[in-house]
């Protein structure tokens, strides 16, 4: 069990007219930069520079209305199906993927942005992804004779195993944190930036050596208003030496750790950052600024010096059992798909965008039939995966059969995957260069096939 | 069927001193609920709780108990402690000398008997300076902290905070109308010290949680248009509300079953029963005699937020209903009935005891009780002595006069991190802050930027803001520990909430004109000029008499370093203490 989702905020307006709120409430004056010390990083060009970006969509996504079918008899399908939930079909962004033999897809109608990354070959789609332990029919479903993860259709279970791969024990470590263990050297400077995330805690990026996700705040907000940590007075005098104190008590030490590392933050960041500016206009919403400084970050890369990095950006608010399913889904995928297509922009402007890959990832999916007013938790979804080095234009995976109670269905139209979250992970993590570690990364790799084909 | 009590009043009274020329029943409606909650188990002014079979519930009697004579009183540092585990902070040095002359039992007794501040009472009085008097969602958060800042009842603030961090309800996605918010906390308030079986109906039936988890306008499967019942409120009323995922042993450990996996305590079928068997509820207003009504209801009528959902039996499924274990409801039973089948189900399933049990401990005493403490909890959950289950009154003694959390544990483990908002609110009610209205303007306090990452009814979901299974990575997972406080605590909220508290000291107090909470320094600046006596009181009022040797010698030392001659060097110590203080791991903490 882990991680709801702490630093997650939903994108409504609510929120975002609080954070406007918030913002006038306060302002911070950040210290004087002169006065801190030199970055220890040497500065080194990354030449072999590569970055994911895992954008997570808390909740569980409704992936039936990301990806429709828009052939007629697999429309009317959907249509009858999903009732008061179905997207009328001239709403839908038709994209026509190079690999399904001519049928057409139509896309969720705010993913203006993902429609057009598509239609360039620079985002592919992934079909009915989810979690597994191993690859599942219906009829082992039905008879349980295989293993299943646990917990399924749990919101916090299932958020663990998207992040961590593993479905049959309570995660402590997520699979790009593990993976970014064994990719970076132990005694590499700015070990910790390696894992970045824009979105509070989460598991993904947890090691299981001693990677721990590093948060960085979306606005860039870093420094302490009231303590200088070289200063000599006597306030900073007392708090270095408060910080310093080594603590026998774990959750004392823990409080100390995560202090010492937020001015650490402070002074390695804001050096980093102080001339990393970005022609690319971002939304101003709170996954616009959360990708925005993943870009800064990108741009920033030489300062820290680190050749791979792991970044974390999320997004709440999907958990649509209720009737304001279609409007909020609207609003919170169109927010998606313009910061996303604004992202890949910024990397086209840093020249990066074939060294940095994002994917989507989620709880689960929704049930393809109605609860009356919205949907419930399902299993399999729809993702997609954005970047110069993707195979784009191409579905991946098998889109369902989206007869409920038919081959692919678990009840209501709860998808069984076709694709496990291992198989993504590794066929991105061959892409970052982790190729021997994946079944160390992915304990059930050998289960299924390593690798997607949607890499260069 | 037994409503609860508010609400029962709230539509049986007629509305009394409507306001503002007779305008506005639902003022009159929820003024009503509110003289009417000293007569229902609110409080009552020292009405003693009794069980059904007449005997007296553990620390309700007619009498309060005696005062502890001199030699037994509690020590100074036992009676802070209790102040920081079971309120929001001492006011002074004097409400710590006044808990060990009273003693714990009697301090208890007397919180218990306590009435509650009405939340729904707050919105009441506020509404008018709302230009369209209407109630807004900042009044509800003002009433929580007008409550936790100068509300008497402090045990059940704390004890209703607790509470309404397990059954959660958000005003974040979707919006919820300030009197459900209210109402939903009147309720919490209400059920603070009564059976955890009422709670979980009145939470189950309440409004607000309809809206929140959808239980609200959840309609019988209908194949032709392939809908089924909405699950949301099914689902997390098990998984979150009362039994959790996995099969419990009283002492909180998980079972594990014949293949030493963990037993889980329902599956899909089981989340299916349960949301047929709440199907079928919708506002209060609606007439069930008109099914077109189901689907519709004002949310602009204030006591639609107010009162219980009311069952629509056309609605409701008719089909049997598997439940927990071997329990299955028969077909066609009325909603009511399957809803009061339901409830006992899940409140009588073992786990409820140390589930709950487990999480009052930790947000009250300690992210890491024992398992022999939460035996002892769950056995009061499961029996206070006079043969009643889920008696949070006892429970709740029990947590606080238990020997782990009276006597701190020597070792690297015990306690718990302060919860932010509760350090702030100890900040405010240590310094004495008030406002020349009476009020405060205390809303938003959960950006990680530049507020306190966490804020009353703003949590992200029905998760709450933290996880009691979280594990901090580090040494803490290392070592098998939980440490729920820090999933909200990252390099970037330390940075917001600090911040936030230096500006708190800095600026001398919180908020804009008449309702800006103003500190009040002076009778720390009074003992600025000796280091000594300063570092003292800050260690009473904050610390608990648990300010570690070399936090003290540090503060000392700061002091002494910085000019004291004038009121404005005075006055700079005491901010610096402050600050100090706001960082130190042995303040955030509690041991």
């Amino acid at each position: 069990m882990n991680h709801p989702h702490p630093g997650s905020s939903g994108g409504t307006q609510l929120q975002r007219r609080r954070l406007l709120k918030l913002a006038g409430a306060a302002g911070l004056s950040g210290l004087g930069l002169g006065t801190l010390s030199h970055l220890t990083a040497a500065a080194q060009s990354a030449t072999d520079y590569k970055a994911l970006v895992y954008l997570f969509m808390y909740g569980g996504n409704d992936g039936n209305n990301l990806l429709v079918p828009l052939e007629p008899s697999l429309y009317n399908q959907y249509q009858q199906a999903r009732s008061n939930l179905a997207l009328p079909r001239e709403a839908l962004l038709p994209i026509a993927p190079g690999n399904s033999a001519g049928l057409q897809y139509g896309l969720h109608p705010a993913m203006g942005g993902i429609q057009s990354l598509f239609g360039q070959g620079k985002a592919a789609l992934l079909a009915n992804i989810g979690t597994l332990a191993v690859p599942t029919s219906r009829s082992q479903w039905n008879a349980r004779s295989v293993p299943l993860p646990d917990n399924l259709f749990s919101h916090s279970d299932q958020q663990a195993q998207w992040q961590s791969a593993i479905v049959d024990d309570a995660p402590r470590s997520g699979w790009g944190g593990r993976m970014m263990e064994r990719l970076l050297a132990t005694d590499a400077a700015n070990r910790g930036y390696g894992v970045l995330s824009m979105a509070g805690g989460n598991l993904w990026e947890n090691g299981d050596r001693s990677l721990a996700a590093y948060k960085v705040s979306a606005s860039g907000n870093f420094g302490f208003d009231f303590y200088d940590p070289v200063g000599r007075d006597p306030l900073s005098t007392a708090i270095t030496e408060t910080l310093a104190e080594r603590r026998e008590h774990l959750l004392e030490q823990a409080w100390n750790d995560v202090v010492g590392r937020s001015i650490e933050n402070q002074r390695v960041l804001t050096q980093a950052l102080e001339r990393s500016t970005l022609a690319t206009v971002f939304p101003d919403t709170n996954l616009g600024s959360q990708l925005r400084m993943v870009a800064r970050l990108v741009a920033a890369r030489s300062r820290l010096g680190l050749q791979r990095q792991c970044f974390f950006c999320s997004i709440g608010g999907f958990d649509t059992h209720g009737d304001d399913q279609l409007q909020r889904q609207n609003e919170l995928l169109g927010e998606i798909s313009n910061a996303v297509a604004a992202f890949y922009a910024a990397t086209v402007e840093l020249g990066m965008q074939n060294n940095v890959t994002l994917f989507s990832g989620s709880d689960f999916g929704r049930t393809f039939q109605s609860n009356g007013q919205g949907s419930d938790h399902a299993w399999g979804s729809h993702h997609f995966v954005v970047g110069g080095a993707v195979k784009g234009g191409q579905l991946v995976g098998r889109f369902p059969d989206l007869t409920v109670n038919g081959p692919d269905d678990a009840g209501d139209g709860k998808w069984i995957p076709g694709v496990s979250v291992d198989q993504l992970g590794a066929t991105l993590g061959r892409w970052f260069g982790a190729g021997s570690a994946l079944n160390e990364v992915f304990p059930r790799l050998v289960n299924f096939d390593a690798d997607l084909g949607f890499m260069v | 069927m037994d409503q609860p009590c508010l609400f029962e009043s709230n539509l049986a009274l007629p509305a009394q001193r409507p306001r503002n020329g007779g305008r506005a029943s639902a003022t009159g409606l929820a003024l009503a609920a509110l003289l009417a909650l000293s007569a229902c188990g609110g409080g009552g002014g020292g009405a003693p709780a009794t069980n059904p079979d007449g005997s007296t519930l553990a620390g309700s009697g007619n009498e309060p108990p005696a005062q502890p004579v001199v030699a037994n009183r509690p020590s100074q540092q036992d009676a802070a402690r209790m102040l920081i585990q079971a309120t929001f902070g001492a006011t002074s040095v004097d409400d710590i000398e006044a808990l060990r002359v009273e003693g714990f039992e009697r301090w208890l007794w007397n919180q218990f008997n306590t009435p509650a501040m009405s939340h729904t009472g707050y919105l009441d009085a506020q509404r008018s300076r709302n230009e369209k008097s209407r109630a807004t969602e900042e009044m509800s958060y003002e009433a929580v902290w007008q409550q936790w800042l100068t509300g008497p009842d402090q045990l059940r603030a704390r004890v209703s905070f607790a509470l309404g961090q397990i059954v959660v309800i958000s005003n974040v996605a979707p919006d919820l109308r300030p009197y459900a918010m209210s109402s939903y906390l009147d309720m919490l308030n209400r059920n603070a010290f009564g059976n955890y079986r009422t709670l979980l109906k009145d939470v189950t039936l309440h409004p607000a949680m309809g809206y929140y988890l959808n239980m609200m306008k959840s309609e019988k499967d209908d194949p032709a248009q392939g809908i089924h019942p909405n699950e949301n409120y099914a689902r997390e009323v098990l998984q979150l509300f009362s039994i959790g995922l996995v099969e419990l042993n009283p002492d909180g450990s998980v079972k594990l079953g014949s293949d030493g996996k963990p037993i889980p305590t329902y599956g899909e079928a089981e989340v299916k029963g349960f949301a047929k068997a709440f199907s079928g509820w919708t506002f209060a207003s609606q007439d069930p005699a008109r099914p077109s009504q189901f689907q519709k209801g004002d949310e602009n009528l204030d006591s639609n937020w107010t009162t219980p959902m009311r069952a629509f039996a056309s609605k409701h499924s008719p089909e049997a209903k598997k439940l927990l274990g071997s329990t299955t409801l028969p077909a066609g039973q009325t909603p009511e009935k399957d809803l009061e089948d339901a409830i006992d189900v899940i409140f009588n399933h073992p786990n409820v005891g140390p589930f709950i049990g487990r999480q009052l401990i930790q947000r009250l005493v300690t992210s890491n009780p024992s398992r022999a403490y939460i035996a002892r909890v769950t056995a009061v959950f499961n029996n206070n002595g006079a043969g009643v289950r889920g008696d949070l009154k006892s429970v709740v003694q029990t947590i606080l006069l238990d020997p782990e959390a009276r006597v701190p544990a020597t070792g690297s483990s015990y306690g718990k991190q302060r919860e932010p908002v509760i350090r702030f609110a100890n900040y405010l009610r240590a310094l004495g802050a008030r406002s020349s209205s009476g009020i405060n303007a205390i809303h938003y306090l959960d950006s990680t930027d530049d507020g306190l990452g966490q804020s009353p009814l703003l949590a992200p979901s029905v998760f709450n803001f933290f996880s009691p299974n979280y594990r901090q990575p580090g040494a803490v997972a290392r070592a098998g520990l939980y440490a729920p406080e820090f999933q909200i605590t990252t390099e970037t909220s330390v940075v917001g909430s600090l911040n936030f508290f230096a500006n708190l000291i800095h600026n001398g107090g919180y908020g804009w004109d008449d309702n800006r909470m103003v500190l009040n320094t002076k009778p720390l600046e009074a003992l600025a000029s000796d280091p000594g006596a300063l570092v003292a009181r800050i260690d009473a009022l904050f610390f608990g008499y648990q300010m570690g040797s070399s936090t003290r010698e540090r503060l000392t030392r700061m002091l002494a370093a910085m000019p004291g001659g004038n009121d404005y060097q005075r006055k700079e110590r005491v901010q610096a203490a402050l600050i100090v203080t706001a960082i130190s791991p042995d303040y955030v903490i509690q041991k």
